[in-house]
């Protein structure tokens, strides 16, 4: 098969995430090529994704904040009194204050596992590996059977793997700052973000490609 | 009255706001092991049973810097084709920089048709069965296609020259008391193929053991990511002992189900 021939192939969708493929073994600039598309397409799906989380710019809930203020402040102009409600109001706060504390206390004693973890979804959805560490709470491994996986991500220069390898894989929580090593550029304000990662080891244990992975939730965006 | 249910809530929500930040803090945390899983096993040899160190180093080197990783792992086969291999996780690298994680064992028993990831810091393992792959690396391991010298992954190649494929024998050799054929394979990328304004070369040696079935030495020198060299050290030709290619009794095994693997082969 020549390399047209077999591009020809894999454009008509004759031929699906072929990596082992007979061509893309002898040909190393097909195999390169390939290597390429397929780490762009998973880096657009992750820019793409994780641009779902991008706000409103701030002149909007300014906008927003005065229209409110406004409109409270014509209610009070007609004469509404809190007066009265001041004693009921402050114990509702202090309720809500005291909620919100302990929320985030039990919060705070749980892994964060979920960390606004991998903002790639894809349809797939799969049981994590579930060989917790021993620091890892039994609620988070319940949590991560809803999680949503990225597909694989190529290390940068990592060697092939071979059609009879041997092939395994670790979940592992990383700073977001470690997707540099992915060529995925983050930004300063979100590096020590926490990720949940898949990392696939080659038989020589090094790692192979890479997939993000988010709870369930996301899957709902 | 009124202002002790505020002074209380604002207290409260001071604590509050106090707690260190779970989201988006500063980092007080390293990267962590979280779990592990059994994928696609090798291919089954019978009959050659073995253990050995691994380790992988890869060295780059660029303009005034030079990057070293090392990866090693411990293997054992027994004579039924069951593998168990002990796996360091230093070669994560840059993508868990500066953690200390725990070892993970996989064991790939076939004659159960089960794998095995075990976590031996908290006594758990994960069991699937059958050939699985993650997604794009494709599927079950697959026999070796018919060729006349070895090469990477204990395939078989021809020798001569193919396109920008060239393949040498090296001979033989014996490596750590095992006799092994060597192989060279130079791929040529020509210029321009990739945006290279001159050719690269990528050169792999590797040196095959007929009696262990599989590469024990390789080194690939890819100018684009350096040298990697893998070497089995240590060898034993002993029969390794039949309780490593057990779970231990007090390990809690959950199961995970059967996924099938993506790609070429579902």
């Amino acid at each position: 098969m020549t390399c047209s021939e077999y591009w020809d192939r894999v454009n008509q969708g004759e031929l699906e995430a072929v990596p082992n493929a007979d061509h893309l073994a002898e040909c190393a600039a097909c195999a390169t090529r390939w290597d390429r598309e397929r780490a762009l397409e998973a880096g657009l799906k992750l820019l793409s994704t994780g641009m779902r989380s991008e706000e409103a710019p701030s002149r909007v809930e300014a906008g927003l904040l005065a229209a409110f203020r406004a409109q409270a402040g014509r209610r009070q102009s007609r004469g509404w009194s809190m007066a009265g409600w001041m004693p009921a109001l402050s114990w509702a706060a202090a309720a809500a204050a005291t909620v919100a504390l302990a929320v985030v206390l039990l919060h705070s004693g749980r892994p964060a596992m979920q960390d606004r973890a991998a903002p790639v979804v894809t349809p797939h959805r799969a049981t994590a590996p579930t060989v917790e560490s021993a620091d890892v709470s039994s609620d988070a491994a319940d949590d991560a059977t809803e999680d949503v996986e990225s597909e694989f991500i190529p290390v940068p220069n990592a060697a092939r793997l071979e059609p009879n390898e041997d092939v395994n894989m670790v979940r592992v929580e990383m700073p977001r700052s470690a997707l540099l090593a992915l060529g995925i550029v983050v930004s300063d304000e979100n590096t020590s973000e926490k990720v949940l990662a898949d990392v696939v080891l080659g038989s020589d244990g090094m790692p192979r490609s890479v997939r993000l992975v988010s709870d369930g939730s996301l899957l709902e965006e | 009255m009124w202002m002790r249910g505020i002074g209380i809530g604002v207290v409260a929500a001071a604590v509050a706001l106090a707690q260190p930040p779970g989201r988006g803090g500063a980092q007080d945390w390293g990267p962590r092991l979280v779990g592990a899983e059994p994928g696609r096993p090798g291919l089954v040899v019978k009959g050659a049973p073995f253990s050995a160190d691994i380790t992988t180093e890869i060295t780059q080197n660029l303009p005034g810097n030079r990057i070293h990783e090392v990866s090693t792992s411990r293997f054992y086969r027994d004579s039924e084709g069951r593998t168990r291999r002990e796996q360091s996780l230093g070669g994560l690298g840059a993508l868990a920089a500066g953690a200390n994680l725990p070892p993970v064992v996989f064991i790939n028993d076939p004659v159960a048709r089960a794998n095995y990831a075990l976590n031996p810091s908290a006594h758990t393992a994960t069991k699937s069965s059958g050939n699985r792959g993650f997604g794009w690396m494709g599927g079950p391991a697959q026999a070796p296609q018919r060729q006349d010298a070895p090469g990477p992954g204990g395939r078989r190649m021809r020798e001569g020259q193919v396109g920008n494929t060239k393949t040498e024998s090296l001979g033989r050799q014996t490596i750590e008391s095992v006799p092994a054929d060597g192989t060279r394979l130079t791929v040529t990328i020509p210029a321009g193929a990739v945006g290279n304004e001159q050719p690269i070369q990528i050169v792999t040696e590797t040196w095959y053991s007929p009696d262990l079935q599989l590469v024990i030495l390789s080194k690939r020198t890819d100018p684009r990511s350096g040298e990697t060299v893998t070497r089995y050290t240590n060898i034993s030709r002993t029969e390794p002992a039949r309780s490593l290619f057990e779970v231990p009794p007090d390990f809690k095994v959950t199961d995970v189900p059967g996924r099938g693997a993506r790609g070429i082969t579902k």
